[in-house]
Parts: C-alpha cells; sequence; structure tokens
C-alpha cells in the first residue's frame, strides 16, 4: 500500500511538475520562493493523495491544490502574492483578447505596465488570471475554484475589462 | 522539463519520516490513555473495597472518566487533521478553514467534559490534603482551586488562538467573502 503511494506520488509529480512550476513561476518572481512554494505543493499533494477518488481529473486536482496552497502558502503574506507575466505572445492573448493591446504588451515598458495593474489585483482575481493563462475552460476554473461557470466568467469578464481599460484608457 | 527544483526521493524520505512520527506519537498517546483507564478504574474499585472510603474511590472513577473522553477526543482530533485535504475546491477549503480556526466549536466544548471530570476526580481524592471539617467545603476549594487553574489555562489557549490561528481564520473568511462576493 505505502509502495503504491509512492509509485503514485512520483508518477504525478513527473506528470505534472512543469505545470506546477508555472504556478510557482506566476505567483512568485523570486526564484528561492518558487522553488518552497513548489516544495509546499508537493507536501499537499503528498498529505491529500490517500483522499484522490479520481471524481475530477488530475490536472484539476493538481490545480486546486497548486492555487490552495498558494492562497495559504505559509512563508508568504498572502496580500503580497506578485504575478509574473512572461513575454509570451499566447499567453498575452488568453489575458487580452486584444490583437492591438497584445502589440502593445509586446514591448517591454507596457509588459511592465501590464504586470503592475496585475499585482494590483485582489489575490482571488490573481488566482483566476493564473488560470486563464493555464489555458483552463471556463468550466475547469470553475472546477477548481468551486464557483460556477456562469459565475466564473463573469468574474474572468470584468478583469480583463478592468486590465483592458487601465492599459488602453 | 525535470523537477529540479527537489530530490523527489529525499522528499518522499522526509514525508514519510514525518507520518511516521505523527502516527508514532499519536499511538503513545492513546496506549497511554488505553493504560490509565482502567488502571484507574483498578485503583477506584481497590479504594472502594479495602479502604471504605467511596468518597476518595469515586475519584479514581472520575480520574479513569477523564482518562477515556480525552482519549475519545484526541482521537476525533487526529482525525480531523488528517482529514485535512487540499484537494478540493479552494471555497470548499476555505470554509473548512474557516470552520477548523473557529474559538468557541464543538471540539473546544468537548474538552471541556474530560477537565471537569478530572477536576471533581481531583476534589474528591484530595480530600485528606486539606484541614477543613467540612466535606463540602474541602471538597469546593479543591474544585475552585483546580478551576482557576483551568481558566488561566483556557486563558492561555485563548491568547495562542487569537495571535496563531485567529488570523488564519480571518484570512480564510476575507478570501471567501471576495470569491464569493
Amino acid at each position: 500500500m505505502k509502495e503504491d503511494k509512492d509509485i503514485a506520488f512520483k508518477q504525478i509529480v513527473e506528470d505534472n511538475s512543469d505545470r506546477i512550476m508555472r504556478i510557482c513561476r506566476y505567483y512568485n518572481p523570486n526564484a528561492e520562493d518558487q522553488k518552497d512554494m513548489y516544495q509546499e505543493i508537493l507536501v499537499n499533494v503528498w498529505k491529500s493523495l490517500d483522499k484522490f477518488r479520481g471524481d475530477s481529473a488530475i490536472s484539476t486536482w493538481i490545480y486546486r491544490i497548486a492555487v490552495n496552497t498558494a492562497l495559504s502558502f505559509s512563508g508568504k503574506t498572502f496580500r503580497n502574492l506578485k504575478m509574473r507575466i512572461d513575454k509570451d505572445p499566447n499567453q498575452l492573448n488568453l489575458l487580452l483578447d486584444d490583437d492591438a493591446l497584445e502589440q502593445k504588451m509586446m514591448q517591454e515598458t507596457h509588459l511592465e505596465e501590464l504586470q503592475t495593474q496585475i499585482n494590483q489585483l485582489s489575490v482571488i482575481d490573481k488566482a483566476l488570471i493564473s488560470l486563464v493563462l493555464e489555458g483552463l475552460s471556463m468550466r475547469e476554473i470553475a472546477d477548481v475554484i468551486g464557483l460556477t461557470e456562469p459565475n466564473v466568467r463573469v468574474k474572468i469578464h470584468r478583469i480583463k475589462d478592468q486590465l483592458k481599460q487601465q492599459l488602453n484608457p | 522539463m525535470e523537477p529540479n527544483y527537489t530530490n523527489i526521493e529525499q522528499l518522499i524520505g522526509g514525508l514519510k519520516h514525518e507520518d511516521a512520527r505523527n502516527l508514532r506519537i499519536s499511538k503513545i498517546f492513546q496506549g497511554l490513555m488505553a493504560v490509565m483507564t482502567p488502571l484507574y478504574f483498578i485503583f477506584f474499585l481497590i479504594i472502594l473495597i479495602s479502604d471504605g472510603q467511596p468518597l476518595k474511590s469515586l475519584g479514581f472513577l472520575f480520574f479513569s472518566l477523564g482518562f477515556l473522553t480525552f482519549a475519545i477526543i484526541f482521537r476525533k482530533l487526529y482525525k480531523e487533521y488528517k482529514s485535512i485535504d487540499y484537494g478540493v475546491p479552494t471555497i470548499e477549503m476555505l470554509s473548512k478553514a474557516a470552520k477548523r480556526y473557529e474559538f468557541w466549536q464543538r471540539k473546544t466544548r468537548l474538552v471541556l467534559i474530560p477537565a471537569i471530570l478530572v477536576s471533581i476526580g481531583v476534589g474528591f481524592s484530595l480530600q485528606d490534603a486539606l484541614p477543613f471539617p467540612d466535606i463540602k467545603q474541602r471538597f469546593l476549594v479543591i474544585v475552585i482551586g483546580y478551576m482557576i487553574t483551568l481558566f488561566f489555562a483556557f486563558m492561555v489557549g485563548y491568547w495562542k488562538w487569537r495571535v496563531r490561528q485567529k488570523p488564519l481564520r480571518d484570512k480564510a473568511l476575507a478570501l471567501l467573502k471576495e470569491i464569493e462576493g
């Protein structure tokens, strides 16, 4: 039984390490903090593994643990969670849905502006944005957070509008 | 990308070690209660039969009941600790955390049961330790003394909750409000 847990844990970490690392990077610009959070997520995966019944997809389960760990990350003051956005056209597309604005954000100074605006969002909005950047559907985000799909849709629409207004006054 | 943040074998080793340590502590404590409960019950019977001191023997019966209820509550708390699950939706995790970090909750009230049982046990078993002639007076002095000690322990517990757990509860409630708002 214990051996089974070891094997399952190793397999989950192997299959999802990229995913977990990306989440850690969204929340922490600092490499040392990313490492601490990565470790904490793995600890919580281990603690929760016995309770995983396969009711949701493993990726949804991993996102839940990652977001829940980020929200209760013991080493950090949660209000100060800083998000980091890469100069990645795909990510910007997911976030802004606006070609002209995406082109503008590809420039370094504007990217910094985007970063600043995102970091002024509430911690929950940051969590939602991190899941949008991961390319999750509204249904999947709703499953991770525990809200209804229409509610998630409204919230994300509001965040995107808010960002667009601030970046393109 | 390989997980280069951590040595997975070392991490598993550490986690298993911690699981084993928690299980060992829980077993030792439950084992201790499993010994103390019948032991004090035997004391109750011996004193009742041989010494003919029913009040003193009653004290040991209350001790025995106190240990038994404490063992049951500890088992419940350990199960609750083991059931913390990060794989549930965020709203559910936050609601559970807010509930877990409440101060005046069911488990706080339950802990009072063994404390009161032991207090009555102390009251009965220390009858000979005080010089007052009246039995009721001796009993009251002992129980009140014990209750004052208990009150201070309660205040220390409250202070610890305010410093450590109340901020976590407030944070969970604020996040819940934000998500649902």
